[in-house]
């Protein structure tokens, strides 16, 4: 049965006035024939299209032809449509009618019943789906906050939202590692009785002494003093290193405890950062289809707030301007002549050598403060108001503050000046901030090791006799675990402070001011990714500290609960939607791996801490050990004999090196494995151009054909 | 306005509607209450329709640029029932797989409905975005030629649903854009 005239080229012809008049599209030939596209709307590719369910007319007809015998072959035409689908899909993924669905279900049901219920396996199968279903649902349900992130999405776009999203993430880490904390370190230390009083002054070892609590009588302010920074009571309780007793019990869960928080944030990790992979991984050479995805997918339909959407609008003009600018960039780029190219990449180098400069004389400022606060507290001045003495107390955290404050709008200026596209910059600006909040807490870390080792020197005067500096640092892990405090503590205090006194005023005061100057001066965006770097520093500090202060997690929860809401009252009274939208699959691959980045940072100081340096006599569950990993084959030798074999065999060569080889094969065979798969991508992306080009040769022959042979 | 006759949903309903849509529970009941609340007094929510308008002016949809097109869509003779309602939050569901949604986008983009979208839609497409009588016309054609390069792989000047299709599934917004979450509850 051939083609009825209702699907021919005047009825489409009429109605496309846009059409632009090509050879192949028939439309010279009113009477005769098919055009181009009625020819290409039979294909099989478009049979979703053509049948839309049984009674609804194929997508595509004009809804005027209403005769009866155009009704009927119609109708026919859909049936046979309906014939080429196979349907082994669910019903609820047809793009068909309700009604249609039900009653495709239900024969699907009959068929079943009918041929008995398929083979078991596919039965175990169909079981197995429908339960991770419902744990999943079950999952999704536990989630809290779930209709606030939603909110936030539909108002500020999924940029902001996914900065929410990342803090509750990072809540949930924070409560695993305290409740494995309250398990494995607070209840092992009072199962043996109420630990000891600190050493106090008695005690005579070759090391020191070693007395933490302040004599007589404490005014309030020394109490707020001790609360700020982790000295006097504060200093020998459950909140640091020092106070646990040395049961070896205590001292082996304390060190699995490490271990197992670390690798417990590892697994959480990698499984949010591989949905983001896969979603990145997906846009395979993005460059090149960008303006498709952006004009397609450019409104977020989530958008339900009637306030933002003229901004809206704003913001997709000037991210396709930005677009089109950015091509225009890249065209002038590849036609620079040598003399330009030289021109700027000298630019290029000397901006880099300025960022270099800036970022090393804020370095050695922060490894200035941390050296000089031991010095400067004994000055008398100092000693006297306890203001000062809180302020140098807080020298080191102050500095990261102003260097973190001042430096990366030093950055976002310098950046245009460069002469990279728009996208690169920000890629650029971003990892120049990220670098300099991770390296000056790696900073501060290599000037506490300084103090610590004496600069790595066994042989020096101080670090002698106990391979620590016990002069000054009579408990060092007490040390550590109190610069991570203040941090942690600072970076609150900041977080409010800025809130507080900057972003609330700003709002209220600029609402008065008139005109242009009230607008512009009122308008504050959600920076996203200054505030996820923000955060992920302020996780790295809380994992470099966790071992040296075991109820920093609850802290840090604590923390991260008052700065959700606190964001969250920020975003809704203060803020309007940034300017640059953050892209979402940007967000949910690029933020777990600096995540990753800054646990593996952590762990560095963690392990070298563990194996090299010898721990306090004085303190901790490791007092009088060579080194904190001695308490493990210690305990492994009260094992029994085959346990410790097993255990033994594992840290031999035997086992590492067999285990090193079959990684490295495995590792060569997926790297082979995916260049193959590219070749081969490459290869069918090669056939389908040629198969398009066929398909259109092809179509043009069938319409040239109609059209001079009126029987088809 | 008015409310239809307040009838608790029967639980086989219940079951089968999610069974039939990539809807929650909870979802289900909400749009439920959204339906109940807006349609004709005294009638069954099943035999109740909105008006296209009535539906366009839900909350989720108020700011759309694209609203008529997806009430058009979605509705069988200008009219919605509650199962038309329900496809259309099944389609921008969260949970909805990419065939369905790719294949409602196409329909939703497809401005003269003659199967392919073409320069013609992508002008409308491109203007309602922006939604200013400004736009200069140069980065119209700019932006059109630009998309038609990129995606229109046989070269008809047209986005046939195959080269969309193709298009879209590698993008990795438009799972993330093509998604409502609240329908007026």
């Amino acid at each position: 049965m051939e083609e009825n005239p209702t699907l021919d080229s005047t009825a489409w012809g009429s109605s496309n006035g846009w059409l632009a008049p090509r050879e192949a599209r028939g439309a010279s030939f009113p009477s005769a024939g098919r055009s181009l596209s009625s020819v290409l709307n039979e294909l099989p590719s478009a049979a979703t299209l053509r049948y839309r369910g049984p009674g609804v007319l194929p997508w595509g007809t004009p809804e005027e032809e209403e005769e009866e015998d155009g009704g009927r072959s119609r109708q026919a035409f859909a049936e046979a449509t309906q014939m080429e689908l196979q349907d082994p899909h669910p019903s609820r993924e047809l793009p068909w009618p309700m009604q249609a669905r039900r009653a495709h279900r239900q024969s699907h049901a009959r068929d079943q019943l009918v041929h008995g219920s398929g083979p078991r396996m596919d039965q175990l199968a169909r079981l197995l789906w429908r339960s991770k279903e419902k744990t999943k649902e079950g999952l999704q349900r536990l989630q809290p906050w779930a209709w606030t992130l939603k909110r936030i999405g539909g108002q500020f776009g999924a940029g902001t939202e996914s900065y929410f999203s990342l803090l509750r993430f990072l809540l949930l880490l924070n409560v695993l590692a305290s409740v494995l904390m309250a398990c494995m370190t607070l209840l092992p230390t009072w199962l043996e009785g109420a630990p000891p009083g600190p050493p106090g002054l008695n005690t005579s070892s070759p090391c020191g002494f070693y007395d933490p609590h302040s004599q007589g009588l404490v005014t309030f302010d020394t109490q707020l003093f001790n609360l700020l920074s982790g000295e006097g009571y504060l200093e020998w309780s459950p909140l640091f290193y020092g106070f646990y007793p040395p049961c070896p019990h205590l001292a082996v869960t304390y060190l699995c405890w490490a271990f197992a928080v670390g690798l417990l944030c590892l697994l959480f990790i990698l499984h949010r950062s591989v949905s983001g992979l896969k979603q990145t991984l997906l846009a395979e050479s993005g460059a090149l289809t960008s303006y498709s995805h952006r004009v397609f997918s450019a409104w977020d339909f989530g958008l339900c707030g009637d306030v933002h959407v003229r901004l809206r609008q704003r913001i997709i003009l000037y991210e396709l301007q930005v677009e089109l600018e950015e091509t225009m960039v890249r065209r002038q780029a590849a036609v620079r002549t040598l003399g330009q190219q030289a021109r700027v990449w000298s630019v290029r180098v000397l901006l880099n050598l300025l960022v270099f400069a800036l970022l090393g004389a804020a370095f050695y400022g922060v490894y200035w403060a941390t050296e000089s606060t031991v010095e400067l507290q004994e000055t008398p001045l100092v000693q006297e108001t306890p203001l000062l003495k809180l302020g140098v107390n807080y020298l080191p955290s102050i500095f990261i503050a102003g260097v973190n404050f001042v430096l990366p709008p030093v950055f976002k200026l310098i950046a245009p000046l460069e002469g990279y596209t728009r996208s690169r910059q920000i890629v650029l600006i971003l990892l120049r901030t990220l670098f300099l909040r991770l390296a000056s807490l790696v900073v501060l870390l290599f000037s506490l090791w300084n103090q610590i080792t004496c600069g790595g020197d066994a042989e020096a005067e101080d670090c002698k006799t106990c391979g620590y500096n016990y002069k000054e640092l009579p408990c060092w892990e007490t040390l550590v675990g109190q610069e991570m405090y203040k941090l942690l503590l600072f970076d609150l205090l900041t977080g409010l402070a800025v809130a507080l006194l900057i972003q609330f005023p700003r709002k209220l005061l600029c609402g008065l001011c008139p005109g242009a100057l009230g607008r512009l001066a009122g308008t504050q965006e959600f920076q996203v990714p200054d505030e996820v770097l923000g955060l992920i520093y302020a996780q790295t500090v809380v994992w470099v500290g966790s071992f040296f202060c075991p109820l920093l997690p609850l802290l840090n929860t604590v923390k991260f609960l008052l700065l959700f809401y606190l964001k969250k009252l920020t975003l809704f009274f203060t803020c309007s939607p940034a300017a640059r939208t953050f892209r979402a699959s940007t967000a949910n691959f690029f933020f777990p791996l600096v995540l990753l980045l800054g646990l593996a940072i952590s762990s560095v100081p963690l392990l070298y801490s563990i194996f090299l340096i010898p721990p306090s006599k004085l303190c901790g569950p490791f007092r009088g050990q060579s080194s904190i990993w001695a308490q493990i084959p210690e305990s492994i030798s009260s094992l029994p004999e085959t346990a410790q074999n097993f255990l033994f065999f594992l840290g031999t060569q035997a086992f590492a090196v067999p285990l090193l080889l079959i990684s490295s094969i495995l590792m060569a065979y997926t790297v082979a494995l995916a260049n193959s798969y590219g070749r081969l991508i490459s290869q069918l992306k090669r056939q389908r151009e040629t198969e398009a080009q066929n398909k259109v040769f092809l179509a043009r022959r069938a319409v040239a054909l109609s059209s001079t042979n009126p029987a088809f | 306005m008015g409310q239809c006759l307040r009838y608790q949903m029967h639980w086989e309903d219940l079951e089968e509607y999610q069974a039939l849509t990539f809807l929650t529970r909870n979802e289900i009941l909400c749009i439920h209450d959204t339906f109940l609340k807006l349609c004709p007094p005294g009638k069954h929510y099943k035999e109740a329709t909105l008006t296209m308008d009535q539906v366009s002016s839900l909350p989720a949809l108020r700011v759309n640029p694209f609203r008529d097109r997806i009430c058009r869509v979605f509705s069988h003779n200008g009219m919605f029932s509650f199962e038309d309602m329900l496809s259309m939050a099944s389609v921008f569901s969260e949970q909805a797989c990419p065939s369905l949604k790719i294949e409602y986008a196409f329909r939703i983009y497809d401005f003269n409905e003659n199967g392919f979208i073409d320069e013609e839609d992508l002008q409308k497409i491109i203007l309602r975005l922006l939604n200013s009588d400004d736009t200069s016309e140069d980065l119209l054609v700019d932006l059109m030629h630009h998309v038609l390069r990129e995606s229109d792989l046989d070269n008809d000047n047209m986005l046939s649903f195959s080269e969309f299709e193709h298009a879209m599934a590698k993008s990795p917004d438009f799972m993330n854009s093509f998604r409502i979450h609240f329908w007026g509850c």
